[in-house]
């Protein structure tokens, strides 16, 4: 009781602070991110707003919106109005450009490295001890073993999982169809379809449900930091996908608002030493490890990554291909 | 033997599993079985706790594998369904709400901003006459199918409402209301189209939320439905805040309508009527709740208010339209019927209202009035003729909920839906009233007086039966007499008239 009292204090006093810093803060900014960068841009924003106001003088107060990154997209295509994106795969974003027109299609040569900050990949996370003895991707179509990864309909990260698991069953038995039918195996492991990144992360870890989780790397790491390592563990296949994380201002939305200034100085403050360093700092990997902590970038495993544009050509064709409807994703799976 | 009964009972529950398996898309189905088999396995469990033979494990420290994939599998029944509540959570969310319920049919967008409702209203009426003469005085007893509505109203951008209502009632098919409503602010939206004219307080009452069949005399007084262009707003009362109700608006503390109409005259304009020169009617309205929210409860739905019009009729004789008596229906002013030598008659020139009303509902019990004072120049005898015509009308009446709900200018609301076999009966409502009209003497320098009365005196009793919000039957009785209307050989005045009416209405 006296905990819960605490948490609701706790509770109240956070979001009094939020609302105080919207209400007092000169401009606001609304960043639409996907499931699993809450922590980075918590800290972040604090960073960024704290430097913002040394340089200006101006107060101004971040807002955050979370959720899987094909939905997050749809939402900013619906009318939700976001000064900046922050998503997982430059797909989402170029149908922002191209359905709703709200910035341009060529958005990712505004930034440095193709508006691509930093990047992450997909690892394995598996129960202490590892007691399904799993190591590459053939392992998880091996019977009896259940894999939890969210759907790749809704989610970003889950898009990436189904796409590593393809490129390696393509290069490891030869051809689509193969791929195709190493894919179906593997969806018949999986128990459950959860919307986000997230929401796996809480079937897996809080549900305890599932022999291995398919997890971006930076939220394996940050369920072994906050479960202290005696319960999962991770595990890197040898080989996978590189995820190029996008970020873009909407040019009408921040000419609507009069953030455009602002929105450019917030996502160039992530290519900078501090911006980096906070990336490496929440297991995102720095496009400039140089700046980040050096015990950060030695807990990133030694993989062999590949690229969407490696393997697929474009997100447009793996889209097409794989995640439309009617698409191979909805030709494999049945729940 | 504790194999044996250790795969009995994981065969049990192996079984309920691949029945719960089945049928995922039931999430009420699915939680309950996975109450039960949450049940099975708490039993099953103290099962294995309790007995010795059976709880011996073959391999100590080690988790039972049969226990473990149990487990597993609730978690997955439970963790699934789950997911499937948040995607339907976050379906309803963004999907369009379809609406079937005693108010008619609607839909409406999933932020609430574009709504389409379906509505419909049906006045089935009989009346007959009491002590009526027989020969050319004689009234016709009948039935009226005084309403058949259907209509559609919406709302468009959260701000652009509309309604459009066709009235196929008596075998005529006519417009009543076509309008749109711009309310992108309370205090000032703006109406345009088909309306209803903003002047007796009875007219305004909904169609079908009268206490009587039929309107008492003042209303004969004022325009009927009419097209033009409204100004309106409402505003809360002091620290409250306003909420749109509508171009009619008989809820918030104070409300304003002020609008050009193209002005059919008294009692006219019920469909056709064309304009036949420039002039236009202006009509407005104040209406006050001075008691809303204060301290005086009795008075909360106390209404004050007062309405006005002025026209310039143009030897406009469209402008004028018969009068007849109220619930009888029967014409007793008739402008086609002239004296004697004379061929024409028009209204020409300035033309007046004034209609102060009010009323005052607390409890069961319920007050309305109104007075109508008309002043028009009428000219006849091709032009040789001109007189001023001061008419005038007034109404009071009472009504009581015998069964104790509220009475409310906006129909009752029955407590219990009328259904004998639960012994409820809906909500009973006596009402009475008494109402006069008074034509000026100068009309009958130009009209029949064996046609037309001078006076007309009612009173009435009701008596209204709402068997549920959409379902009602009224019966009424009126008895009226008049000055005048009748030929010197026949009495001067004409008859009483007694007209007992019925009415049976759905509305939603």
């Amino acid at each position: 009781m006296k905990n819960l009292t605490s948490t609701l204090k706790l509770a109240v006093l956070a979001v009094s602070l939020t609302l105080g810093q919207s209400v007092f803060a000169d401009r606001t900014l609304l960043n639409v991110s996907y499931d699993p960068t809450r922590e980075l841009y918590q800290d972040f924003n604090k960073e960024f707003t704290k430097y913002w106001k040394e340089k200006t003088g101006e107060t101004v107060a971040i807002q955050q919106s979370h959720g899987g990154a094909g939905k997050q997209a749809r939402a900013v295509i619906d009318g939700l109005d976001a000064d900046v994106l922050t998503l997982a795969i430059t797909y989402d974003i170029d149908k922002i450009a191209d359905k709703a027109k709200l910035l341009p299609t060529d958005w990712q040569s505004r930034l440095p490295n193709n508006s691509i900050p930093y990047t992450s990949t997909i690892v394995f996370l598996v129960r202490k001890g590892n007691p399904k003895g799993i190591k590459n991707w053939d392992d998880l179509v091996k019977e009896g073993v259940s894999v939890v990864t969210p759907n790749p309909k809704t989610s970003g990260g889950a898009r990436y999982n189904y796409l590593a698991a393809w490129a390696f069953a393509e290069k490891q038995y030869g051809g689509k169809e193969a791929a195709k039918e190493f894919i179906k195996k593997l969806y018949k492991n999986v128990p459950v379809l959860d919307s986000g990144a997230r929401g796996a992360t809480t079937t897996f870890l809080q549900r305890g449900i599932g022999d291995v989780l398919l997890a971006w790397e930076n939220e394996a790491l940050l369920a072994i930091k906050e479960m202290g390592g005696d319960q999962v563990e991770i595990v890197a296949p040898p080989t996978s996908i590189l995820a190029e994380t996008p970020v873009a201002v909407v040019d009408t939305v921040v000419n609507k608002r009069g953030t455009k200034d602002l929105a450019e100085a917030y996502l160039n403050y992530l290519y900078t030493p501090a911006g980096q360093k906070l990336a490496a700092k929440h297991y995102y990997r720095p496009i400039e490890p140089k700046y980040a902590d050096p015990t950060d970038i030695a807990q990133f495993p030694k993989l062999e990554l590949f690229t969407i544009k490696d393997r697929f050509g474009s997100w447009e064709a793996v889209q097409q291909e794989h995640f439309d409807d009617n698409g191979i994703f909805d030709q494999i799976y049945a729940p | 033997m504790k194999n044996q009964n250790r795969l009995l009972l994981a065969a049990a529950i192996n079984g309920l599993l691949a029945v719960a398996g089945v049928d995922v898309a039931a999430a009420d189905e699915k939680d309950r079985k996975i109450d039960r088999l949450e049940k099975r396995l708490r039993l099953l469990e103290e099962r294995l706790n309790a007995s010795p033979s059976l709880n011996t494990p073959s391999n100590p420290g080690k988790p039972d594998p049969v226990v473990q994939s149990l487990d597993q599998k609730i978690k997955i029944l439970e963790r699934q369904n789950e997911v499937s509540k948040e995607i339907a959570l976050e379906a309803s969310k963004t999907a369009p709400k379809l609406e079937v319920s005693n108010k008619g049919v609607s839909f409406t967008s999933a932020d609430g901003d574009h709504s389409v409702r379906l509505r419909a209203s049906i006045q089935g009426d009989e009346r007959f006459f009491m002590d009526d003469p027989s020969g050319s005085g004689n009234l016709n007893n009948r039935f009226d199918l005084k309403q058949a509505r259907i209509w559609l109203e919406g709302r468009f951008w959260k701000y652009n409402d509309f309604k459009i209502m066709p009235d196929f009632g008596n075998g005529s098919t006519i417009l009543a209301d076509a309008y749109i409503d711009l309310h992108y602010w309370n205090g000032a939206a703006l109406n345009v189209g088909k309306q209803k004219t903003p002047l007796s307080l009875e007219r305004l009452q909904g169609d079908t939320d009268g206490m009587f069949v039929e309107r008492a005399y003042p209303t004969y007084l004022a325009s009927n439905r009419d097209n033009g262009i409204k100004l309106h707003g409402s505003f809360g009362a002091p620290g409250r805040k306003t909420e749109y109700a509508g171009p009619i608006d008989f809820k918030n503390f104070a409300t304003y309508e002020v609008g050009v109409f193209n002005g059919g005259g008294d009692n006219g304009a019920l469909d056709n009527y064309k304009p036949s020169g420039d002039d236009k009617e202006v009509a407005g309205r104040l209406w006050i709740h001075p008691f809303q929210n204060s301290s005086i409860n009795v008075l909360d739905n106390l209404g004050l208010g007062v309405a006005a019009s002025y026209d310039q009729a143009q030897n406009d004789a469209a402008h004028l339209n018969n009068i007849k008596s109220a619930i009888g229906q029967n014409t007793i002013v008739d402008y086609g019927k002239l004296k004697t030598g004379l061929t024409s008659i028009a209204a020409d020139g300035e033309h007046y209202r004034i209609y102060p009303q009010a009323y005052w509902y607390t409890g069961p019990y319920g007050l309305l009035g109104e007075y109508a004072l008309s002043s028009q120049q009428l000219t006849g005898d091709a032009g040789r003729t001109h007189i001023k015509q001061d008419n005038s009308a007034w109404q009071i009446q009472a009504s009581y909920v015998l069964t104790g709900e509220n009475n409310a200018f906006q129909s009752v609301k029955p407590r219990a839906a009328f259904n004998p076999s639960k012994g409820q009966w809906g909500a009973l409502q006596f009402a009475a009233r008494w109402s006069e009209l008074s034509i000026d003497k100068s009309t009958f320098q130009l009209l029949s007086t064996s046609s037309s009365v001078s006076q007309a005196t009612a009173w009435a009793l009701g008596f209204n039966w709402y068997l549920n919000n959409n379902t009602r039957l009224m019966a009424d009785y009126e008895d009226t007499r008049f000055t005048g209307g009748a030929s010197a050989a026949a009495g001067g005045n004409r008859p009483e008239e007694k007209a007992f009416a019925t009415r049976l209405q759905i509305v939603f």
